[in-house]
């Protein structure tokens, strides 16, 4: 009997395995992963001598499989203080990580994430620039970022353009195409780190033939280079 | 590649196993066996909104456990006010941060159980009431009182065993109203803060004792009331904590809320 249960739990294990998909959202909107979303909703209490501004976009984070490895990074590009108490507790800086946060399967995690400025009156209200990533940290290929633009120019909510890339296979090497500067990072789908740089415009990267997984702005493809 | 499709599983084995009776589904944990004072040390901010939850394990404590728990609530970090603020009411004093460096603390809230931590405040539980019971050869007896211009403290230790360590005393302060984000509520203009870190009486790392058994040893410490146009004690919510610390480790602690009349 017991052999037979065991028989049945592999069988299960294995017709249900399934990629991590890790998903941003603002409200109930889901976010494109490497896209630029602006949202320029904000609080601004005038207390006389100085002004208070709260922006808070309702960030939350979903998956596809139950994890408690999962790492959430928020880094303002533009400076300022932000916070994030995703998973419990609270972090505060212009760059923030938790580790080891737990999703359930369906959850959407609140990320609790804001930007709160004490400014003189006449001071302007920043535009705040943070890049969001997270990563199942047992799944390679699981990354998944965006950049938020918040008092940026834009509507309250919107995805601004996103930088045109491309990643093809050729022979011995893999090339790239993107507007702007982007992140690429190859690793082995083992999570063995090949390549990493901030690249811009076309170019190559020669690769031993193999499999590998390819991440430029954000977005991860699996690629074979013979 | 996760495995996704283990309910099935887990059901099939689940049905094979034999009922828990009902009078075997709990495992009562049998109350502490109180041998210390326990100081714990809540690393918190007025903009940290997941403190207030923590604040309220606080106070569940302190009815589960009344004298046996020393609970000071230090602002520190990111998420911490000034004290020094010209706004509003600040919380967070310069030594403050000194602790909450030393422990590595860049997380709120997060606490320290007898010197052992940075721990969530979902362990803290367990923390108290694992260091609540540890034997210890000292005893020490507190008392603190105020004439409304400096509060008087008087501090008796005794230890069984030959024992030496830094005896560091506090200032706290309770039933302080001023803002606290809360992760539910958001801003609380009005939040009554308790037990709140306010000054260390005998420096950051307090003052070095060696103990000879059965020989008992006192000491006495002032400290002027703090009246300033941002930070305004109020007599009658200050208490004194004091505890010996031993190689990171506290031995031992004590509480006392100050009187409002001098020691004779």
């Amino acid at each position: 009997m017991k052999k037979l249960y065991t028989i049945l739990l592999a069988a299960l294990c294995s017709a249900g395995a399934a990629a991590t998909e890790l998903t941003f959202w603002i409200g109930n909107q889901k976010i494109t992963p490497g896209t630029t979303v602006a949202f320029d909703e904000m609080t601004v209490n005038d207390l006389g001598t100085y002004k208070e501004v709260t922006m808070d976009p309702g960030l939350s984070l979903s998956t596809n499989i139950f994890s408690s490895d999962i790492t959430i990074t928020a880094t303002c590009q533009s400076g300022q203080t932000i916070r994030m108490c995703a998973g419990g507790s609270c972090k505060g800086g212009e760059s923030v990580t938790k580790d080891n946060v737990t999703i359930a399967t369906g959850q959407k995690l609140p990320l609790e994430f804001e930007y709160v400025g004490e400014l003189d009156p006449e001071e302007a209200i920043p535009t705040v620039t943070t890049l969001f990533e997270a990563e199942d940290t047992t799944e390679p290929g699981s990354k998944t970022s965006f950049i938020l633009v918040m008092n940026g120019k834009g509507a309250s909510l919107s995805v601004l353009p996103a930088p045109a890339t491309a990643i093809t296979p050729a022979e011995g090497t893999i090339a790239y195409s993107v507007e702007g500067n982007a992140e690429l990072t190859v690793t082995t789908p083992g999570g063995t780190p090949m390549y990493s740089a901030t690249v811009s415009g076309t170019g190559t990267v020669p690769l031993p033939a193999g499999l590998y997984i390819a991440t430029l702005a954000g977005h991860s493809i699996k690629i074979l280079v013979k | 590649m996760k495995p996704i499709n283990l309910i099935p599983a887990i059901a099939l084995l689940a049905a094979s196993c034999d009922g828990i009776p009902p009078g075997e589904r709990y495992i009562e944990v049998p109350a502490a066996k109180v041998e210390r004072v326990v100081l714990l040390e809540d690393f918190t901010g007025q903009n940290c909104q997941n403190c207030p939850a923590a604040h309220r394990a606080i106070e569940k404590l302190q009815e589960q456990y009344g004298a046996n728990l020393a609970a000071v609530s230090i602002h520190a970090g990111e998420f911490g006010i000034p004290a020094t603020n010209t706004r509003y009411t600040g919380l967070m004093q310069p030594e403050g941060n000194v602790y909450n460096n030393r422990y590595g603390i860049d997380e709120y809230p997060m606490g320290v159980v007898d010197g052992r931590g940075p721990l969530n405040s979902d362990q803290w539980a367990k923390a108290v009431y694992d260091a609540v019971s540890k034997p210890t050869p000292l005893s020490i007896s507190l008392a603190a009182a105020t004439d409304g211009a400096t509060v008087e403290i008087e501090c008796g230790l005794l230890s069984t065993a030959e024992l030496s360590g830094n005896l560091v005393v506090w200032i706290t302060e309770s039933g302080i109203t001023a803002r606290q984000e809360d992760k539910d509520l958001g801003r609380v203009e009005n939040y009554t803060h308790d037990n709140v870190f306010r000054a260390c009486v005998n420096g950051i790392d307090g003052e070095a004792v060696t103990l000879a058994p059965g020989e008992p040893l006192s000491l006495s410490y002032s400290i002027p009331l703090r009246n300033t146009a941002t930070e305004k004690w109020v007599p009658a919510n200050l208490a004194a904590v004091a505890f010996l610390k031993k190689g990171g480790a506290v031995e031992q602690a004590a509480r006392a809320n100050v009187t409002n009349q001098p020691n004779n």
